[in-house]
């Protein structure tokens, strides 16, 4: 069965003005997104891939080109409709976790549920990711680990489609990254959902479905891996 | 180079920055304004009593001969006497509808000093032989529009006299005029006349006589002997009483006023020089906070801790500077809008409106002085960083639940969302404290300011709605009986008339003794109705006297002591009298007695001072004028409704006073909450770029913003409604005198307008925040970390 395409970017391109000058964050790009895939992409800093990250997760609006998510032109809509997609559709998991600090493991994850306006039991989710015993506890309380798995459970308590992670093992230590990078992939292969991961790290990239190559704000290329490996196999 | 990044800080903290410096700027403006109103109105009230020469003692006695005056120079320490003769008598103006009170007062004659000299503002003084000329008060002329060369017509002993104006003058003694102590609200109904000796002995037949002595004493003269020898030498002529300067009426409602001036030019800078600090706290906390890695940096660049030091000190003088320069001119400006309306209030003459460079130099270093201590602190930690650690990320702050969620049980059921203001107080609880401070405190001031009016509306509530019964006085002229009240009392225009006798005593408990009015009531009247301090109605009645409540604390009286009543002329007897309660006068201060009773006490033949008197239906007061106009023993007839509005119009000092703080206190909560939001929104940046990333729309933030900035609000109006309760009782005590007994009264309406007034001044200062929030570019903010 043909994959599922859940965004196609057609010839998107953004510029940003830095003063006086005007700076090329991505050049026209191409690229399709398929539902469920792990997607990796890899570059030096400067290469364009937060550009393209945010784009994909609607934080962004491109200065040119079509952004397709579900058949529906992103590239076009207001900020209202922006916001909407990206409550409903992506959850974003970042380096620095960016967790309320004043809110519980529980109140955090709780948080990202409610703006998306689901209400439910959030006890399976915070099971799941390891992090029963610990609602109660602050971030502050918590190691970096924790903290992202309960970035991560924000993220999945939305319930999106689609989840953007932004160097989500910067911050980490190898086997800390390395829970938190199979708790991604579980989420891919387990429950369907889109993973797009941005890193420095080159062996990341063997987890996923596909890696793409950035440089220079444009696509270098695209590598399909025909057996990709369980995050457990990878070390760096 | 540090001065250069000093410089660009300041250019990305400008909010911040301004709202210091408005909030130093009104501080000192504060101080500078009233603290040079002050200084000017002290300074042309003394140019104005030296020059004019006001007299340091007054002595009233019944009637002497002229020479007395020579006597009294003769005195130890007596530099200056002039012997005169001064009596009240009715004053006719063409054209107005009612005979006026007026004071007659006899100008120096051959060999007198020149005491309480006049100050001509049109015409011309009167020649020594002019015996139909009179000077006028200018106020009273301008009022009735009289101008030199008008006729007036005085009526004294039962004769009318016409008299022409020579001049409109000012009187150091009448620069706020008033016949007595308990009628200084007779506002444009009393006039001052004055005339050569003879033209006085004239009118009231009293060729040759004086019945008061000015006297200016030399320096180095001892008061206390002074005054006794003034007392023994008018003892053989009837003496009344010796006023001192500090006692005359023009100068205690001088002296009351710039008593207020001095307690509010230091109360008021102390708020808004403390609201300062507390935002320069928070703000220089959170810009060192942000610089740490700066700070790092240029230790390990070599700078010393004393550079890094004057880096933040000179952040704090810089909007100290800029506060207090401004500060400086803003008060200058109001400073002689403040003294020109004192100066027109009181009719000074000799206005005196400096600059007064001590002053506004002690401004600027109050300012600036009060900027860098509360800087200071926020300094010292910075230049103590070490370097390593200034560079090393600091630690993640603590996460607290708020310590009234164990109290409210329903805040766990609660979305995140709506808990989420509620648990930010814990993350800087004392910012939240000084956020709710502020407020509290620009609450107090608005609420104590609307409550002048407040007070003030109380005290004509209380006294022309609940004491005053009557809708017209009919003073009488000469020595007037019961004759005369029967006579009112027939006219077909008035439907119920009540007589009132009024005098002047020496009320004696021990060692302490006032000199005051004492006034007879009928014992069954109702037009001038007394309340004990309960609230409850009571008359006068016989073997007791009723005491007015600031009377009884000044010669410390209970219920059921005695008191002993002294009659201001010298030989009659005095009398011992019970007192049979307190009651409440608003203004002024004294006693009341049945009516015969206080005849008795007054002395014999006492005459009957007026009636009170309420009109005939059909009828009116103006009828009541027409009918009384040629009775030779009516001096003048005065209307409640007149005399309500004339107080009302005279408000405007305080109308421009609760303007200036309703501005004052709204721009104090506005930029307390303007600097503590957009700090907190500054430091939240990251936060907030997150919830916006996750799907919060533009409104959903902004109302996270709002309400975490409308928050300290709750607290802050309890607050205020509190330290305006407080302040206005602290007014209340502190300004009441004998001249007025004030009451600590709020209304509700004013608690709510004051609350509405900072509630919009709030939600607008929120605004700069809530925009800037919403217009945070996401994809630029995400990549900077908090």
């Amino acid at each position: 069965m043909a994959p599922e395409v859940l965004m196609e970017l057609a010839g998107v391109w953004k510029t940003y003005r830095m003063g006086e000058v005007e700076v090329p964050a991505l050049k026209p790009t191409d690229l399709t997104v398929y539902r469920g895939e792990i997607l990796v992409i890899l570059g030096p800093s400067g290469s364009g891939k937060s550009t393209l990250l945010n784009l994909m997760g609607g934080i962004d609006q491109p200065s040119g080109g079509r952004l397709l998510y579900e058949g529906q032109d992103l590239s076009v809509v207001g900020d209202n409709r922006l916001t909407a997609y990206r409550r409903h559709h992506v959850g974003f998991i970042f380096q620095f976790f960016d967790l309320i600090s004043n809110l519980t493991v529980t109140e955090n994850v709780a948080l990202g549920a409610e703006i998306a306006g689901r209400r439910g039991n959030l006890a399976p989710v915070l099971e799941s990711l390891g992090l029963a015993g610990k609602e109660g506890n602050f971030p502050s309380q918590l190691s970096g680990g924790e903290q992202q798995r309960v970035a991560i459970a924000r993220a999945l308590a939305k319930e999106p489609d689609l989840m953007l992670c932004d160097e989500p093992t910067g911050s980490l230590d190898f086997r800390t990254g390395l829970l938190v990078l199979q708790l991604l992939h579980r989420a891919s292969r387990e429950i369907g959902k889109t993973v797009v991961i941005i890193t420095h790290n080159t062996p990341i990239g063997k987890m996923g479905d596909r890696v793409l190559y950035m440089r220079d704000g444009v696509i270098d290329r695209i590598e399909t891996n025909e057996s990709p490996l369980d995050p457990v196999l990878i070390s760096w | 180079m540090l001065r250069r990044k000093l410089l660009r800080d300041i250019r990305s903290f400008k909010g911040q920055f301004l709202a210091i410096a408005l909030l130093v700027a009104l501080g000192v403006s504060m101080f500078s304004s009233m603290y040079l109103a002050l200084v000017n109105l002290r300074d042309s009230a003394g140019n104005s009593f030296d020059r004019l020469r006001l007299a340091d003692y007054t002595v009233h006695f019944a009637a002497a001969p002229a020479g007395l005056s020579e006597a009294a120079r003769a005195i130890e320490g007596v530099r200056m006497v002039s012997g005169r003769y001064v009596d009240d008598v009715s004053l006719d103006i063409p054209g107005t509808p009612d005979k006026m009170h007026a004071r007659i007062i006899s100008r120096p004659g051959p060999g007198d000093d020149p005491v309480n000299d006049l100050h001509l503002v049109r015409g011309r003084f009167l020649d020594a032989e002019d015996r139909r000329g009179v000077l006028i008060t200018s106020d009273f002329a301008t009022h009735h529009g009289l101008e030199p060369g008008d006729p007036v017509h005085v009526i004294a002993e039962g004769l009318r006299r016409e008299l022409v104006i020579r001049g409109l003058v000012l009187s150091p003694e009448y620069l706020f005029a008033a016949p007595s102590l308990d009628q200084f609200f007779s506002g444009h109904s009393f006039a001052v006349m004055f005339a050569t000796r003879d033209t006085v002995a004239e009118i009231l037949g009293r060729g040759g006589q004086i019945n008061e002595l000015a006297v200016i004493t030399g320096p180095g003269a001892d008061p206390a002997a002074v005054e006794q020898a003034l007392r023994e030498l008018a003892s053989g002529y009837g003496y009344r009483t010796l006023v001192a300067r500090e006692d005359q009426f023009s100068y205690r409602m001088l002296e009351s006023e710039m008593e207020q001036l001095s307690a509010w030019s230091v109360m008021l800078p102390v708020i808004f020089l403390g609201a300062a600090v507390m935002v320069i706290l928070v703000l220089l906390a959170r810009i060192v906070r942000q610089q740490r890695s700066h700070i790092g940096l240029l230790r390990a660049l070599g700078y010393s801790r004393t550079h890094i030091m004057s880096y933040y000190l000179g952040f704090a003088l810089a909007v100290g500077g800029t506060g207090s320069v401004a500060g400086t001119l803003l008060g200058y400006w109001l400073s002689v809008s403040m003294t020109n309306m004192y100066a027109d209030y009181f009719n000074i003459p000799y206005l005196i409106s400096g600059f007064h460079w001590d002053v506004q130099l002690f401004a600027v270093a109050l300012g600036v002085g009060t900027c860098l201590a509360a800087s200071f602190f926020s300094a010292r930690a910075a230049a103590s960083i070490h370097p390593v650690e200034a560079m090393r990320a600091p630690a993640p702050p603590l996460g607290r639940r708020f310590w009234g969620e164990r109290w409210f049980g329903f805040m766990d059921q609660l979305p995140v969302l709506w808990k989420l203001p509620v648990r930010n107080i814990t993350r800087n609880p004392w910012r939240f404290n000084f956020s709710a401070a502020g407020v509290g405190v620009a609450l107090g001031l608005l609420v104590l300011s609307g409550s002048f009016y407040d007070l003030f509306d109380d005290m004509m509530n209380r006294y022309f709605g609940d004491m005053v019964g009557y809708e017209a006085r009919v003073n009488f002229t000469g020595p007037t009986g019961w004759d005369a009240v029967n006579e009112v009392a027939l006219w077909p225009e008035v439907r119920e008339a009540q007589a009132l006798v009024e005098g002047a005593v020496r009320y004696r408990n021990g060692h302490r003794q006032y000199e005051g009015p004492l006034t007879g009531l009928p014992e069954d009247g109702r037009l001038l109705e007394l309340r004990h301090e309960q609230g409850n109605p009571v008359s006068p009645s016989r073997g007791g006297i009723l005491l007015s409540s600031n009377l009884m604390r000044e010669l410390d009286l209970r219920e059921g002591d005695t008191v002993i009543l002294e009659p201001m002329v010298a030989g009659l007897p005095s009398h011992d009298v019970t007192v049979a309660g307190a009651v409440e006068t608003m203004f002024g201060i004294g006693g009341f007695l049945p009516i015969e009773e206080a005849r008795s006490v007054l002395g014999p033949g006492t005459p009957i001072s007026a009636v009170l008197v309420i009109t005939a239906p059909g009828s009116s007061v103006e009828a009541l004028r027409e009918r009384a106009r040629d009775r030779p023993f009516v001096g003048g007839v005065q209307s409640v409704a007149e005399a309500r509005a004339e107080i009302l119009g005279q408000l405007d000092l305080m109308y421009a006073f609760m303007g200036v703080a309703l501005l004052f206190s709204m721009l104090l909560a506005g930029a307390i909450v303007y600097s503590m939001s957009s700090i907190t929104a500054l430091e939240r940046t990251r936060e907030l770029v997150s919830f916006r990333m996750q799907g919060m729309s533009r409104k959903g933030t902004g109302l996270l913003v709002a309400a975490e900035g409308l928050l300290p609000a709750v607290p802050g109006l309890c607050l205020g409604v509190a330290v305006g309760y407080a302040w206005a009782a602290w007014f209340a005590a502190a300004f009441s005198s004998d001249l007025m007994t004030i009451r600590p009264v709020i209304y509700p309406a004013t608690v709510l307008f004051s609350m509405t007034g900072i509630i919009i001044a709030v939600a607008v200062a929120q605004w700069p925040s809530i925009r800037n929030v919403n217009r945070l570019n996401l994809a630029e903010a995400s990549k900077h970390r908090e």
